[in-house]
């Protein structure tokens, strides 16, 4: 019985586990990863005339 | 009922791997660490389930794969060159036949380890693999966990899936892996994006730790308590609070004693009293016997070289106190007493320079580990951003697991331990791939030029 349980949740875990990798394409694509040296020092693109927007921090995960 | 669902499970992987295939790389090391074809004995112990993971994953990779980012490190040469070192030390091996059985598993787990860091190109398959090894390590240590407090376990009687003292089934093997795997667990826990660390991700994983730590109670090995106290060392250097940290470790160790089972504790004090313990004599005798083997053999004697030690084991027992102590030696013959202990496994078997291979392979994971636990930290210091966070503590936690198994491996022979060698693999796949994205940052960046403080965006969301 004990036995049983361990191996239910464990493998309950690792199907989930499999799906959501699965459905992730950062498994074979790390964009996310990849350097953005040149991005990140890029300037800023220049605002629309006329229209000013309040400045925001990126949003964190 | 129970074979139809690891058939089924089984299966999952099989066609999840259709759309990805390196699924079939998670299959294998599932595969390989749980061997579920021992586990039930209706189908998938009547098919090579083992040789179908491997040859599907090698083939995904070698026809499907993208290949670019693939690099060839040091210690996989290291590892290709203790291939072919144990190849020629088995075709002149003392025990030819012996010697061959064991090759048939050794070359498998070797090429497997050489071969997994070609497939870890981004932080999800690193992390997949991670999350893989330690849930298929968590289900053997999950069952032994609840047993030891069920009934105690004890030395020998603690059953888990498979009573076959093969793979994570010994009882000293299981207790050194479940102490290296819980800095894996803990940094899932922390930096997983499969499993977000939530409140459930959180509690899962310490309940495995918690788990992994009854286990050398259950098993009563020994080297389950050293390995423990190492981590116990080495957490110093990983913990936010330290002495926060010895304060709270101390009382649980106070209150855990009286819990602790009386043949547990009697065992553990032979540690101290090896003299009169004749596990311990024995091991000394075979580690002696080796040292002279390998003056007239310095190649080794090839896989299973110990059959041939004859020993004499003398065990020094004191029963009583101060002037009414008697001392009583026994001795008695022994022959063909196994290494238990890598170093002298390796030395015996594949004499100096197999012994150099492995431990220049060791140690420098351990170097490794430790320079890009150094650099990602000092990045994250400059850039305290998410997507910087989980290098430093992943390549940490895959020291400590190293140590805590470099540790074992001095009282248990598991050189070749398969589940030891993929963590091999993944500290090559970790060293690969961030020295790919800092060698791509070099060439980004105009010479002359500091490196940015902001380099990447957010980690893979799962």
């Amino acid at each position: 019985m004990i036995d049983i349980f361990a191996l239910l949740v464990t493998h309950a875990l690792l199907a989930l586990a499999a799906l959501r990798v699965v459905a992730n394409a950062a498994l074979d694509r790390d964009e996310a990863d990849a350097p953005e040296a040149p991005a990140a020092e890029a300037p800023p693109p220049p605002a629309p005339a006329g229209r000013m927007r309040p400045l925001r921090a990126p949003p964190v995960e | 009922m129970l074979n139809l669902f690891l058939t089924g499970f089984v299966g999952l992987l099989i066609a999840l791997g259709l759309r990805r295939p390196f699924i079939w790389v998670l299959l294998y090391l599932y595969v390989d660490i749980l061997a579920p074809q021992k586990v039930s004995l209706g189908f998938l112990s009547s098919v090579p389930i083992s040789l179908i993971a491997f040859v599907l994953a090698g083939s995904s990779w070698l026809f499907l794969d993208d290949k670019r980012d693939s690099r060839f490190t040091f210690r996989q040469v290291l590892l290709v060159l203790l291939l072919v070192y144990c190849g020629f030390t088995t075709m002149s091996a003392d025990f030819p036949d012996a010697a061959a059985e064991k090759w048939a598993w050794v070359w498998k787990a070797l090429v497997f380890a050489i071969f997994l860091p070609l497939t870890l190109r981004t932080r999800l398959r690193i992390e997949a693999s991670v999350l893989v090894m330690g849930l298929s390590a968590g289900a053997i240590v999950i069952g032994g966990a609840l047993k030891t407090l069920a009934t105690g376990g004890g030395y020998n009687e603690l059953k888990l899936f498979v009573n076959d003292n093969t793979g994570l089934y010994e009882g000293s093997i299981i207790s050194c892996v479940s102490v290296a795997i819980i800095p894996l667990v803990l940094w899932l826990a922390n930096h997983g994006s499969i499993f977000p660390p939530d409140r459930r991700a959180r509690f899962y994983a310490y309940a495995q730790c918690f788990a992994c730590l009854l286990i050398p109670v259950g098993t009563q090995a020994r080297t389950g308590l050293l390995c423990l106290g190492l981590l116990g060392v080495m957490a110093l250097r990983s913990v936010k609070r330290p002495m926060l940290f010895v304060a709270g470790a101390a009382v649980a160790l106070v209150l855990a004693i009286p819990f602790l089972p009386k043949t547990y504790t009697d065992r553990m004090g032979t540690i101290q009293n090896h003299e009169a313990d004749e596990s311990a004599s024995t091991r000394i005798a075979v580690w002696t016997w080796t040292l002279g083997y390998v003056q007239d053999h310095p190649l080794g004697g090839g896989f299973a070289a110990y059959l041939q030690d004859k020993i004499t084991v003398q065990t020094r027992s004191v029963s009583g106190d101060g002037n009414t102590a008697a001392v009583s030696v026994d001795s008695m013959q022994d022959k063909a007493r196994a290494f238990h202990s890598s170093y002298f496994e390796m030395l015996g078997e594949q004499g100096w320079p197999g012994l150099f291979l492995w431990l220049t392979l060791q140690i420098s994971g351990v170097v490794q580990m430790e320079m890009l636990n150094r650099r990602w930290r000092r990045r994250y210091r400059e850039a305290p951003v998410p997507a910087n966070s989980w290098q430093a503590p992943l390549a940490m936690a895959l020291q400590q697991a190293q140590l805590v198994y470099m540790c074992g491996s001095l009282f248990v022979g598991i050189a070749f331990q398969p589940f030891i060698l993929m963590l091999v693999g993944l500290q090559c796949g970790l060293w690969s791939y961030l020295g790919r994205i800092e060698a791509a940052e070099r060439s980004a960046r105009p010479a002359g030029r500091p490196a940015p403080r902001l380099l990447r965006t957010g980690p893979a969301s799962g």
